[in-house]
């Protein structure tokens, strides 16, 4: 991977202006939204769901199930553990959900509830009842990417029991665990990707069957689709586990070890030689011919590439998101010749394993950026809605991708990863470049 | 800041009216796993937001803010602060050992770079579990710096999100209103509590009181500016506008400073009626006949643009699910319109308003307590309504349900206020009600679902797709 030149780390500044992170929590209850008839609570005052809710309401267009303990500060300091089971009753009561995950906040962090022990008994209570997963995400450690990481881990942990020496592995099933830069799109994507090598994949998470978008059969107060539990279970079956994006790569890790398989970590499917190489590994674990489908789209990617490399030929972009999710874009970048000026993290990237330079920061720390010395000329700025003020502010075209997304339609359901993802971006980001009429820098990066 | 007892203290609300133990009980408390609301912290930006030259800082951890800015509807014609997210962001360091001092940095970093006419500071569950002086950091800040900075000690666990309302608005009459005399106080100076311009609503009614010489001293809050809503302590009247939430800020003004007031809407066309004809019997100057020429004018021209649509309208049956007033103050609109509303809701809605609702929905209105999104639809089959008006939240529980809807809440990006708003409502509901969609999705999932083997030769001589 080349090195990009980056505007370093920030000091952290005095205030927060117009964040780019966004809560732990809210990243942990995006893994439950991708398994079957599942409700996420979280654990504090009601407005850490309501807010939460919202926010994945207006980037989805889809209801989200998820609930509350609805803390009041009696129940914080006298003790939630009665605010617990009255919510999982409700909730077991109305919803009937296959699994509930249960995700601490920064409230219920603080207050030092102690919701391990409260689950644990309820659960021994009432034997048979829905299985509770529970997460500790509070919102002062990391953002998004770290409260995701920790609920696959938790899900791997609480529903993914270990295979035992009588279980044989199945040789034709692979496990996908995505990280939160893998949207409904991109899931769906890689997942026809590794059917059409004759492969069974399952997904943790999966939200090409629970956030794509479709009208099914009436309202439902759970999760409308996603893995269902019992292939949860079967998941330590996989001869193969394979995970997306570095939050994720310790949870891959550990879910191959359940399964006693082995693990491949992709860290990006964003340029040719990336896919080239997963097709690769597809075509050994399988045995056998790359099918003429997926060379079809490679043929047509191809073409794209060599189409309109010109529109992307030293092209300066600035992004803003989740660490895997700027992995995953600057690759796309660079593949194309264009090269990524300055990024800001939502969440710490070290965490993770990156060494990019990447500021940890807000919006406001890109907008300075680039209207700064520092700046220099700048064609597209990349992030979640949240930007687009920034951004004209800073007189930089502007195109909205991650979360949340409202500007937009059907954004949830757009692929950047694979032949055909990659070749979907290709054209919407050369589109938007040509309409912006990018400005080719003479004296952008020259990636040589 | 007053004791949290006070607020809940108010004789204005019936709420607290109830005798015995529950008296001052105050707003409801939400349920463990059925809530589905806003919390207090929430309540409190909802009603400050709006004043779009303040600089509105969080004092707490990410989720607060991060999660929630840039989601609201209030619309302002000038600054834009209330689109920026400011907050302090504490680290698990800063928890532990107090974030008093990094608060105090925010509020001196933020004055530097915006030069605000002040700064409201937001406490979170967090810094007021562990028990950060919101009020000694503000009061030190606003001597050192010289602004105003006002605390607003509303965190999300304190309750629901109309008392966050509350809650600011106890904040505006403690720190705010009446810390500043206006340039000049005319006798038809009034207030508007209440309003917060979503989608812009404040600019459908506002030309309705130029033309009557009525000033709107200060709204409370819609396209608020910080030293207009200081001065609201000077204004002759206040008008309460859908929704009691801020019922303190109108009786503290009506006791500190004696000026009187209504409560009232401008949804509909016999509501806005009665709210100019209630401005002009307070104010007394404003003459009664110039006031009644304007409503007639008004309603003839708005008569002549409904006509369009009544017919579509006409009979057609609504089901309202929304919160406070608006229950009430849409089902007149509704009717104005000549529709039926079968059904309407009580959460979040005074006695006062429950009794509203009954005088108007008569004998056959159904009033639906607290329901999820599955009894909304079942009541819609059971009642037979055609269409659903209810907040963004609800958006997609007609979507699911194939139901057609209209958005009346806080999020939503249609004004429907005044005459003007009639308008607008009128073509929306029309519009909706037709939409090929719904008719579309009916019959096609029909049609296709009940086909299930394949018959293997085409019926039709000369079959046509899309012809």
């Amino acid at each position: 991977m080349r090195s990009v030149k980056t505007a370093g780390k920030a000091e952290r500044k005095a205030v927060s202006i117009d964040p780019v992170k966004l809560s732990s929590p809210l990243g942990a209850v995006l893994v439950f939204l991708g398994i079957d008839r599942a409700v996420p609570v979280l654990h504090g005052s009601q407005g850490c769901a309501a807010f939460a809710k919202n926010l994945l309401t207006r980037h989805f267009r889809e209801p989200i199930p998820l609930q509350t303990t609805a803390l009041t500060q009696e129940t914080v300091i006298m003790g939630a553990g009665e605010a617990v089971e009255q919510a999982l009753d409700n909730i077991v009561r109305k919803q009937s959900p296959s699994l509930i995950g249960m995700i601490t906040t920064a409230l219920t962090e603080t207050s030092g509830d102690d919701i391990d022990g409260t689950v644990r008994q309820y659960l021994r209570e009432r034997p048979f009842q829905t299985p509770v997963v529970v997460v500790h995400a509070p919102d002062f450690v990391g953002g998004l990417s770290t409260g995701f990481a920790s609920a696959a881990e938790a899900v791997i942990d609480a529903c993914i029991p270990p295979r035992k020496d009588a279980q044989p592995l199945n040789a034709g099933q692979v496990n996908l665990v995505f990280g939160p830069a893998y949207g409904p799109g991109d899931v769906e994507e890689v997942k026809r990707m590794v059917s059409a090598m004759g492969l069974v994949p399952l997904a943790l998470p999966d939200f090409s069957t629970s956030l794509d978008g479709h009208l099914g059969d009436g309202f439902l107060d759970v999760t409308d689709g996603g893995i269902a539990p019992a292939d949860l279970a079967r998941m330590s079956r996989s001869a193969y586990t394979f995970s997306f994006g570095a939050s994720v790569r310790k949870a891959g890790e550990k879910l191959a070890a359940r399964a006693r398989g082995r693990h491949v970590h992709v860290g990006h499917l964003n340029d040719l030689e990336a896919v080239d190489r997963f097709v690769d590994i597809l075509a050994d674990i399988r045995g056998g011919p790359v099918p003429e489908k997926l060379l079809a789209d490679r043929r047509r990617l191809m073409d794209r590439m060599l189409d309109i490399h010109s529109l992307f030929s030293g092209v300066r972009v600035v992004l803003a998101g989740e660490p895997d999710w700027l992995y995953m874009i600057r690759a796309a970048f660079e593949g194309m010749g264009a090269s990524v000026a300055a990024a800001v993290a939502g969440d710490d990237p070290s965490s993770f394993g990156y060494d990019e330079k990447w500021m940890i920061g807000d919006f406001d720390d890109l907008e300075r950026w680039v209207t700064g010395s520092g700046g220099g000329a700048v064609d597209l700025w990349i992030s979640n809605s949240h930007g687009a003020r920034s951004a004209r502010r800073a007189g930089v075209p502007f195109m909205s991708a991650g979360i949340p997304v409202w500007d937009r339609i059907g954004a949830p359901n757009e692929a950047s990863v694979g032949y055909r993802g990659l070749w979907e971006w290709l054209a919407r980001v050369g589109s938007r470049l040509m309409e912006t009429g990018a400005r080719h820098h003479a004296g952008g990066d020259i990636l040589l | 800041m007053k004791p949290l007892h006070e607020i809940f203290d108010q004789p204005a609300c019936e709420h607290n009216r109830a005798k015995g133990k529950k008296r001052n009980a105050g707003c409801p408390k939400p349920e463990p796993g059925s809530a589905m609301g806003g919390c207090s912290f929430d309540g409190a930006q909802i009603t400050l937001l709006p004043i779009a030259d303040a600089v509105h800082l969080v004092h707490g951890p990410a989720a607060c803010l991060a999660n929630s800015w840039e989601s609201r509807g209030s619309l302002s014609s000038g600054p834009d602060m209330t689109w920026r997210g400011l907050m302090t962001d504490l680290s698990e360091q800063e928890i532990i050992f107090g974030g008093e001092k990094r608060l105090e940095a925010a509020i001196r970093e933020a004055v530097r770079r915006f030069s605000p006419p002040a700064v409201f500071v937001y406490s979170t569950c967090v810094t007021a579990l562990i028990g950060e002086d919101l009020e000694a950091v503000c009061r030190k800040a606003q001597q050192d710096l010289g602004v105003p900075v006002i605390p607003v000690n509303s965190p999300g666990f304190l309750g629901s999100k109309n008392l966050g309302n509350r809650m600011a608005g106890e904040a505006l009459l403690e720190y705010v209103i009446g810390t500043r005399e206006p340039e000049v106080s005319t006798e038809y100076d009034v207030n508007l509590v209440g309003e917060y311009n979503i989608a812009g609503e404040l600019w459908q009614v506002k030309p309705l009181f130029e033309e009557l010489g009525i000033r709107i001293l200060a709204c409370i809050t819609g396209d608020g500016r910080f030293a207009e809503i200081q001065t609201a302590h000077r204004a002759k009247a206040t008008m309460v506008v859908c929704g009691r939430a801020l019922i303190n800020v109108a009786h503290g003004l009506l006791e500190r400073y004696g000026i009187p007031y209504f409560e009232g809407s401008f949804y509909g066309i016999r509501e806005t009626g009665a709210a100019l004809r209630n401005f002009a019997k307070i104010l007394g100057g404003v003459p009664g006949e110039r006031v009644e020429a304007v409503i007639r004018r008004e309603e003839d021209a708005l008569k002549r643009d409904l006509q369009p649509y009544l017919d579509v309208l006409r009979g057609k049956k609504a089901l309202l699910y929304t919160g406070g007033v608006k229950s009430w103050a849409f089902i007149s609109a509704l009717q104005d319109l000549g529709m039926e509303v079968v059904a309407t809701s009580s959460r979040k809605s005074t006695l006062d308003d429950v009794a509203k609702m009954k005088a108007l929905l008569g004998e056959g209105g159904v009033i639906m307590e607290e329901g999820g999104p599955k009894q909304i639809l079942a009541k819609m089959r059971e009642l037979g309504a055609d269409i659903l008006l209810a907040g963004g939240r609800n958006q997609y529980t007609a979507v699911k349900g194939r139901v057609p809807f209209i958005d009346v809440n806080q999020e939503r990006h249609r004004a429907y206020a005044g005459y003007e708003g009639m308008r607008v409502l009128a073509r929306d509901l029309a519009l909706e009600l037709g939409n090929p969609v719904y008719r579309q999705i009916r019959q096609g999932d029909r049609r296709i679902k009940e086909r299930s083997t394949h018959r293997g030769f085409l019926r039709e001589e000369s079959p046509a797709c899309g012809a």
